[in-house]
């Protein structure tokens, strides 16, 4: 449970272009339709707004013109290195964070992913960190309180 | 699904805190309660759902009944995020390679 996600792709385009497409184009590949607050709602997908500072938020926005705050950005150079995470305020230590390097390689781009932050102290920790539970709707946002409201 | 139970009860802060108390060990209803500013009937339909979605499990110890963490259910969500970035980075690359196509002269 502590080990962070850990995943990589390598695209064939430079490394600011595969930046540029990771962050401001990101809703022209977000897999919205199955992965978004909209799609647990019920209501279509529209976009997703990717800012280019620290401290804004990553939000998505669906058909009705409701907004979900996904994320804060906690760290953007452009070309090189991405991180952001949900509960700005928190300290870095309590909340799950996502980081995504881009490497120049023979290939392209190596686009190195984790999603770590699970490793809180607490004689649980193994099986459970803070951090964990404050960051698990990163990417799910606040999804779930609308969605199933038999849970509400 | 369990891991979609999973998030949707842990989408209210009082079942969150009521995840937090118990990390630091088993507990009964009485003692969750005390920590919260909820009713203690609020407290019990919590753990109720909190159970149902696979988070706690629950045993007898005596008259009391003895809530704990259930941490498959916990791997269950981390399994979720998992494949939803395997999602997300493949749709990336597909995207990558589309883009790629276009500079191409």
């Amino acid at each position: 449970m502590k080990t962070p996600i850990e995943k990589s792709v390598t695209v064939p385009l430079s490394p600011q272009d595969a930046f540029d497409l990771f962050t401001e184009n990101m809703d022209t590949w977000w897999p919205g339709e199955n992965h978004s607050v909209s799609a647990q709602k019920n209501v279509e997908f529209k976009n997703i707004r990717f800012p280019k500072h620290v401290g804004e938020d990553i939000v998505e926005q669906d058909a009705n013109g409701d907004t979900h705050i996904w994320d804060s950005i906690i760290a953007y150079h452009p070309g090189k290195y991405l991180a952001f995470h949900r509960h700005p305020g928190r300290p870095a230590d309590q909340a799950t964070v996502v980081t995504v390097t881009f490497t120049q390689s023979a290939q392209g781009t190596r686009c190195d992913l984790t999603h770590g932050g699970f490793d809180i102290l607490g004689p649980e920790a193994d099986a459970v960190s803070t951090s964990y539970l404050n960051g698990w709707d990163l990417v799910l946002g606040c999804f779930c309180s609308a969605a199933v409201p038999a849970y509400a | 699904m369990t891991y979609e139970h999973a998030i949707a009860a842990l989408a209210d802060p009082s079942r969150r805190q009521i995840i937090e108390c118990l990390r630091k060990g088993p507990q009964p209803v009485a003692q969750i309660a005390g920590g919260l500013p909820i009713s203690r009937p609020a407290v019990s339909q919590h753990l109720k759902v909190l159970s149902d979605a696979g988070l706690l499990s629950v045993r007898a110890e005596g008259n009391k009944r003895l809530y704990k963490l259930a941490p498959a259910g916990f791997e269950d969500l981390r399994a979720y995020l998992d494949s939803l970035w395997d999602d997300a980075l493949a749709a990336f690359e597909r995207a990558a390679i589309e883009k790629a196509k276009g500079q191409t002269p």
